[in-house]
């Protein structure tokens, strides 16, 4: 009410002149300031920071279960005598690999979150209408989206590596310490760089889709499929070319770099390359799209 | 200054902008009439650059808007009301538009004090009314203090004392120079506001032309006159040149190409006794209906789904 009586008296005599306003600064829009205006258009949305949270938590949280879970395994194996030292019968392995996969695989919730993050950042835009303020304070279009995706890589970076490191140390650290995984083993920083890479790969990802599709609820549903459905589905029917698309999903691809035992499907420079594919393609059509379709 | 030049957008079989043509000056408050879908908002979005026009030219300030270096302070436009993630604050949602041109703060809070929002700067939009939601549009607008002012149907949503003031603010903008398109779909609002007038209907331009002039063509300068010696004044009347048509009511005549003055006087000079003499001149709302009765009528009983909308417009009129 109190917002109505200030207008009602309101002039516009306060308005500068069009010319030269001291007030409004100067000079255009730049890459540098759509960037600070993406950022702070994400950071000032409650939904980021809850998403942030939910990934931290669930995502080291179900790493450290993950790893305390095999563990617990691992000793009633070996306290039945089921495993030789060292073998891998009974489904366990006591190397890294055994202790890597299960840990950094249980960060793929998370990954998935990050994906949802990165869709929310465009398809809640198209949501809620705010996609006409922001194209006409960006007419040309294209540094909208570049500008999302730098901002997502710095954030949805932050949080990948937090969630990688801290899912390795807590869910390693149930195992005994002659057979415990650390960082200086062969690998398994590598491992773990590359598990954050997936679920920043998984968040460009996410906004890619969000660009194309313009929809939160396709978005999601797609992401989902690709993430949860599709690498345990496709293998099922037994037919090759499904089988090798569900090793080069964005979470097979970087857990291909936990498989130390040469378990891996392929090699490091074809899963980085996955890793790329899936970040930058769909991100690369949605601007395409963005560039050409009308708002 | 906005030039649209043979704007034409179709949506598959659908025609929304008919080459459509006119200019909108700086230093005036063009209005932008027509019944609700008759493509006043695409016309918009076309100016905007945001829906890519299938022929013509939109140009504002001599070149299309996406080349501006500085865009938010060539145009200001309030599109839609309430456009804004509403789990924002209206001072975020502000701020992350004017980060992208280096706009500060400063001006955020000074535009939320322009429109009267400083009290609810930092709720979240969710939590808004329309009329504030309006505010925070018209905010959004005055942002990069702009050159052109473009809005769509501004006054939705706003109390009496919120149409008046974006009436003053709409004057006060164009008396500073700017130039001003404001659309709506009441002819009313408009007469009180605009110095200008583009009337479209299904797309197509109408009438581009000054409010006097508007009125000007259409009054229909008719004379109402009620005596009991009716059928002597009609001679009377006709001898003199006027043109006399009768009415329902015996008594009452209807008397074009003389003035009420003329009447009068003839009336009086052979002793005619009058009941009742006035000029009948039609409103601007009347001259509106007239000019876009076509458009109307057809959406109507095409059965559109801007029906019900179109028959609120008739509702308007007197």
């Amino acid at each position: 009410m109190s917002s109505t009586s200030t207008v009602g008296g309101g002039s516009p005599g306060t308005r500068r002149g069009v010319a030269g306003s001291a007030s409004t600064g100067s000079g255009g829009a730049s890459l540098p300031r759509v960037v600070r205006g993406e950022w702070a258009k994400l950071a000032t949305l409650r939904s980021t920071w809850v998403l942030v949270l939910v990934v931290l938590v669930l995502g080291i949280g179900v790493a450290t279960l993950s790893g305390w879970g095999v563990s617990q395994a691992l000793e009633a194996a070996e306290t039945s005598g089921q495993v030789p030292p060292g073998g891998p019968p009974g489904g366990f392995q006591t190397g890294p690999t055994g202790q890597l996969v299960p840990i950094l695989s249980s960060t793929s919730l998370a990954a998935l979150l990050l994906a949802v993050l990165g869709g929310l950042a465009i398809t809640g835009e198209y949501a809620t209408g705010t996609i006409t303020a922001t194209l006409t304070a960006v007419p040309r279009r294209w540094p909208v989206l570049v500008a999302k995706a730098l901002v997502l890589l710095v954030l949805a970076g932050v949080v990948a590596l937090v969630v990688s490191f801290a899912a390795l140390l807590l869910g390693a650290s149930f195992f005994p310490e002659d057979v415990r995984v650390g960082l200086g083993d062969d690998g398994v920083l590598g491992a773990v760089l590359a598990n954050a890479a997936g679920m920043v790969s998984l968040a460009l990802l996410g906004l890619g889709v969000g660009a194309v599709l313009r929809s939160t609820a396709g978005t999601i549903t797609l992401l989902v499929a690709l993430v949860f459905v599709a690498p345990p589905l496709l293998p099922v029917f037994g037919v090759d070319w499904l089988t090798t698309a569900s090793e080069h999903t964005p979470v097979s691809a970087a857990l291909s770099f936990a498989q130390l035992d040469g378990s891996a499907p392929y090699g490091t420079t074809a899963a980085v390359l996955v890793l790329l594919g899936w970040a930058l393609v769909p991100v690369l059509a949605g601007l395409l799209l963005l560039q050409r379709r009308d708002a | 200054m906005i030039e649209a030049k043979g704007l034409t957008k179709r949506y598959g079989a659908k025609t929304a902008v008919d080459d459509l043509s006119f200019t909108v000056r700086p230093g005036s408050v063009t209005g932008f009439l027509g019944p609700n879908g008759a493509g006043k908002s695409t016309t918009m979005r076309l100016l905007l650059g945001l829906d890519r026009p299938t022929s013509g030219e939109a140009l504002v300030g001599g070149k299309p808007y996406r080349e501006h270096a500085a865009p938010l302070r060539e145009v200001g436009a309030l599109l839609e009301a309430r456009a804004v993630h509403p789990g924002r604050s209206a001072r975020s949602h502000l701020l992350g538009l004017a980060r992208t041109e280096g706009i500060p703060a400063r001006r955020v809070d000074e535009v939320l004090d322009l429109v009267g929002l400083t009290g609810v700067a930092r709720k979240r939009v969710g939590g808004f009314s329309l009329g504030m939601g309006q505010r925070l549009g018209i905010a959004t607008a005055l942002l990069g203090d702009p050159a052109v002012v473009m809005l769509d149907e501004p006054v939705n949503g706003l109390d009496p004392d919120g149409v008046l003031w974006i009436r003053t603010l709409l004057r006060g903008l164009a008396a500073e120079g700017r130039a001003v398109l404001v659309s709506s779909h009441l002819m009313s609002e408009m007469a009180q506001t605009a110095d200008h007038l583009v009337v479209v209907g299904r797309g197509r331009l109408l009438a581009d032309t000054s409010v006097t002039e508007l009125t000007a063509r259409t009054q229909d300068a008719a004379v109402t006159v009620r005596s009991p010696q009716a059928a002597r004044l009609t001679e009377l009347l006709q001898d003199v040149g006027a043109r006399v048509a009768t009415t329902d009511d015996a008594d009452r005549l209807e008397v074009h190409d003389a003035t009420a003055a003329r009447v009068g006087e003839v009336a009086g000079h052979h002793g005619v006794v009058l009941h009742e003499l006035h000029a009948r001149t039609s409103t601007l709302e009347e001259a509106y209906m007239a000019l876009t009765r076509d458009s109307r009528e057809y959406r109507t009983d095409d059965g559109d789904e801007d029906g019900p909308t179109g028959t609120a417009a008739e509702g308007a009129a007197p």
